[in-house]
């Protein structure tokens, strides 16, 4: 089940940011990279500390690739205290993340503590 | 019920299917009185498995233009290595000549031994090949010294598929009196080689990347190197003492079945390699940011190394879902390392990062390339979607 879901949310294209169409309308941006060059980009657009859409960009590995695109179809409609409690949001239960890969979870964890801080600011 | 996708295997370099003949003449033995031991040719069942043992090291020598006496078996190509680069070193460790010389483009069967003997004493000197990811023989002449014991280079790379002048690489060390090494793994069967004619003292054989069995492998030894080297096993007199435990009769038959296959068919499968390695670089070279590692002309076609920078290797093959190619090499895809040999040809990180090996066969098809192409640019757009890009 896992695998299934890796792979449905490796194939996702649904909420992807794209530069010409999005730039004006997302007002946080968080990034985060690795050692090996793996980078997220994740953008949140807030109504009343609530996030009302979010978009990515990624590029890594597919454990990277899935785990980014689960968050952002799972966290809109969080408030911004329940947008960095992943387990609320399910990721672990939901893709398989083998323990040599379990770093990408601080990548995207780094992404969205980057995003909340200019929310923040 | 489940449904069977078929699988599109573009891995050949990794491992090649068991030939049918050779299953065929593997179970002749399996089921037939040749299962004795060879070593105990007192009896019928020992000296049928003994004929068929020695049959088998005639048709391996004839590939290469050896003797049979020159012949070791061994589990594979990487114990072959091991004999070769620990057998001669330890041999000569008293010796005046205490320099090894190899590159940053072997497997690591090659240069893990290597470091091995510098442990022990010895010097070691690795040499980073050429962009293209051969050996300068420049460079090597620069490099021996009146100390070189030895020089341990391949044939053919596993990761690019660049050629090593092994011809030349033999006079030179014939020249300056060093051993000359040679790791065939991917070149045996595949591309002509005369030990004699290029001056080769020892050589590293396998089975299963020409359609024979896994875990059979022979290390050549030529007659005037033959007692230079020292056992790295020891408890049994087979194989002259230098590769002693119970031969096994079915896979060394199997490996010499594939080594006449390979002979037989060295032209044919040599031209349908080049046909799906150029049908591929054909229809994929408009892919945004690709580029093919390796020299162009001078290198063996059944191996092709393509790069995109920016993308990750394993979600280009991910992306691919049916295809089974490998990222690097594939001793190098159970772990993040990136690879040795891309990094010593001088690719940046970024490069290796999104380099995908995709290696053909005698049994690949036409139309299998040209969907794996389909595939590949499409696993390629995916992920470019995904960065942005």
């Amino acid at each position: 089940m896992t695998e299934n879901l890796t792979r449905f949310y490796f194939d996702q294209e649904d909420h992807l940011f794209n530069w010409e169409d999005d730039q004006h309308t997302y007002e946080a941006k968080g990034s985060a990279t690795n050692s090996q060059g793996m980078k997220i980009d994740l953008y949140f657009k807030v109504e009343d500390g609530r996030i009302v859409d979010a978009k990515y960009n990624v590029s890594g590995c597919p454990v990277l690739i899935a785990i980014s695109a689960f968050y952002i179809e799972n966290v809109i409609g969080k408030t911004l205290d329940g947008c960095h409690d992943f387990n609320a949001i399910g990721i672990h239960e939901s893709i398989e993340i083998p323990n040599h890969k379990k770093d990408r979870m601080i990548l995207l964890e780094n992404a969205v503590d980057d995003c909340l801080g200019q929310i923040k600011e | 019920m489940k449904e069977i996708i078929k699988q599109i295997y573009l891995d050949y370099a990794s491992t090649t299917p068991l030939a049918r003949e050779v299953v065929s003449e593997m179970e002749a033995v399996m089921s037939g009185q040749s299962f004795g031991n060879p070593s105990s040719v007192d009896h019928l069942f020992g000296k049928q498995a003994y004929e068929a043992v020695e049959n088998a090291r005639l048709d391996i020598a004839s590939l290469i233009n050896a003797d049979a006496g020159e012949i070791i078996w061994t589990s594979g190509a990487t114990e072959a290595n091991n004999l070769a680069i620990l057998g001669l070193a330890r041999f000569k460790k008293n010796g005046f000549k205490q320099q090894v010389i190899s590159s940053f483009a072997e497997h690591k069967s090659v240069i893990e031994p290597c470091l091995q003997v510098k442990k022990e004493g010895f010097e070691l000197t690795l040499l980073n090949p050429n962009a293209n990811g051969s050996v300068d023989i420049n460079e090597l002449e620069g490099a021996i010294n009146e100390k070189t014991l030895m020089v341990s280079l391949m044939h053919v790379n596993n990761e690019v598929g660049s050629i090593n002048d092994i011809k030349s690489i033999g006079n030179l060390c014939r020249q300056n009196n060093v051993f000359f090494h040679v790791d065939a793994a991917q070149g045996i069967g595949k591309l002509p080689i005369d030990v004699k004619d290029y001056k080769i003292d020892l050589m590293s054989l396998n089975a299963h990347k020409v359609y024979g069995p896994k875990g059979i492998g022979a290390l050549f030894i030529n007659h005037e190197s033959v007692g230079r080297v020292e056992p790295i096993l020891i408890g049994g007199g087979q194989e002259r003492s230098l590769r002693p435990g119970t031969l096994a009769t079915h896979q060394i038959v199997g490996m010499a079945r594939a080594y006449k296959i390979a002979q037989e068919k060295m032209s044919s499968d040599h031209r349908h390699l080049r046909q799906c390695r150029e049908l591929f670089i054909d229809t994929c070279k408009d892919i945004s940011k690709l580029s093919v590692n390796g020299h162009s002309e001078n290198v063996f076609p059944g191996i092709l190394s393509v790069s995109i920078d920016g993308l990750y290797a394993e979600s280009i093959i991910y992306g691919m879902k049916i295809a089974a190619v490998s990222k690097g090499s594939a001793c190098n895809s159970d772990d993040d390392e990136p690879s040795h040999v891309l990094k010593s040809m001088g690719l940046s990180q970024s490069e290796i990062n999104g380099t995908v090996r995709f290696s053909f066969g005698r049994d690949t098809e036409i139309k299998d390339v040209e969907y794996a192409c389909r595939l590949y640019r499409d696993s390629v757009d995916h992920l470019h979607r995904l960065s942005g890009d």
